[in-house]
């Protein structure tokens, strides 16, 4: 059961209301409707790279299911397996990112990617060999991408572990990220 | 130095375009354009946390210099040592925050917030021992909000130490405007 109680949707901001209608129903969201003026911008902020990035959806969903791992969260990993399911990642790919690197299974962008993952999660200031390396796969916006991603999935999973978010008794259909799309771009 | 070059704020397209218009000249901003229309999500999250939180504006200084203080990021505790210095925060407070939570500065809700952020930077969960002092004296609303705060400075250090964002030169400081600053 979660530390709080699910916010009530009709003593939402009306923004806040409104967005969260649209969305995937997944707890992470309901719980988080409820943290004022942030929702919002939060849900823009992964719709950004979910829908709109430049790295590549594999290496980008990889990368979140490394963090996950790294951080022992098992809400996000049960989530992001399903998306990495439905965009059609193998499960030999899947299970890889709790194993050892740099794996065969991986491509050279991959393990270069998932490299400054881990160290950028036990260090903060990822090796610039690393960051070197990463770089001449990714390029400058596919780096502040990647960064960016490493970083927002210590948030996600700092809020699921602290909220003790459960997962939900439904499992959603599909990756849900057509409905995170819908709903920002209805948003505005 | 920052590991790559900064990027020309004049080049901005689109929805990164409008949110350079509004932003102070700080170089993590500079740094970020080349993140394209992700800046949007990005600026407006932190502005969220910065200007239209209800969670005490010390508090919520505390937590974002203590996550700084932790993952070694002294860009963003340079930034926000001189944010909490223009809300009125004395420098023996501001000592403390580096001191740790034991600090004699801190009156008791500011301690609890600061075991709170220790707790989350290192070990992802708070523990009940941190948690639930606080779920007594905080809305839920704030006490999420703390909790955004802290992982999104834990996200922001990440991009500040990994992109090596330099410190702005004496003389080239932007003005940050805040609720709650005296000026």
């Amino acid at each position: 059961m979660a530390r709080l109680p699910y916010p009530d949707p009709a003593t939402l901001p009306e923004a806040n209301a409104r967005l969260l209608k649209g969305l995937p129903d997944l707890n992470i969201f309901r719980m988080l409707a409820g943290s004022g003026p942030s929702f919002v911008p939060f849900m823009a902020l992964i719709n950004a790279y979910l829908n709109e990035g430049v790295l590549d959806a594999e290496l980008r969903e990889l990368v979140i299911l490394r963090v996950g791992h790294l951080c022992g969260s098992s809400y996000e990993l049960h989530q992001h397996r399903r998306v990495s399911r439905t965009l059609g990642l193998s499960e030999a790919r899947i299970a890889a990112t709790t194993g050892s690197l740099p794996s065969p299974v991986f491509s050279a962008a991959e393990n270069a990617a998932l490299a400054l993952a881990d160290d950028q999660v036990a260090h903060v200031k990822a090796d610039k060999a690393l960051f070197e390396a990463a770089r001449r796969h990714l390029g400058d916006t596919g780096m502040q991408e990647l960064v960016i991603v490493i970083g927002v999935y210590l948030l996600v999973c700092r809020y699921l572990e602290t909220m003790e978010i459960e997962l939900e008794d439904k499992e959603i259909e599909g990756s849900g990220l057509d409905e995170i799309r819908k709903s920002m771009s209805a948003h505005g | 130095m920052a590991r790559i070059p900064y990027f020309d704020p004049e080049k901005a397209e689109g929805r990164a375009r409008e949110v350079y218009k509004k932003l102070p000249k700080l170089n993590i901003f500079r740094m970020l354009g080349h993140s394209g229309e992700m800046i949007d999500g990005f600026i407006k999250l932190g502005n969220a946390i910065l200007v239209h939180s209800k969670l005490d504006p010390v508090l919520r200084e505390i937590a974002i210099v203590r996550t700084g203080v932790l993952r070694g990021s002294t860009y963003e505790v340079f930034q926000h040592e001189r944010i909490s210095r223009q809300l009125g925060m004395s420098e023996e407070l501001i000592g403390a925050i580096h001191e740790g939570p034991d600090a004699r500065a801190f009156n008791e809700m500011q301690r609890l917030v600061m075991r709170f952020t220790d707790d989350i930077v290192k070990n992802t969960r708070a523990s009940d021992a941190t948690f639930n002092p606080l779920k007594e004296k905080l809305s839920y609303k704030e006490l999420q909000e703390l909790v955004v705060t802290i992982g999104y400075y834990t996200m922001v250090s990440c991009f500040l130490e990994t992109f090596d964002v330099d410190i702005e030169e004496k003389g080239k400081e932007a003005t940050v405007s805040l609720p709650g600053m005296a000026n």
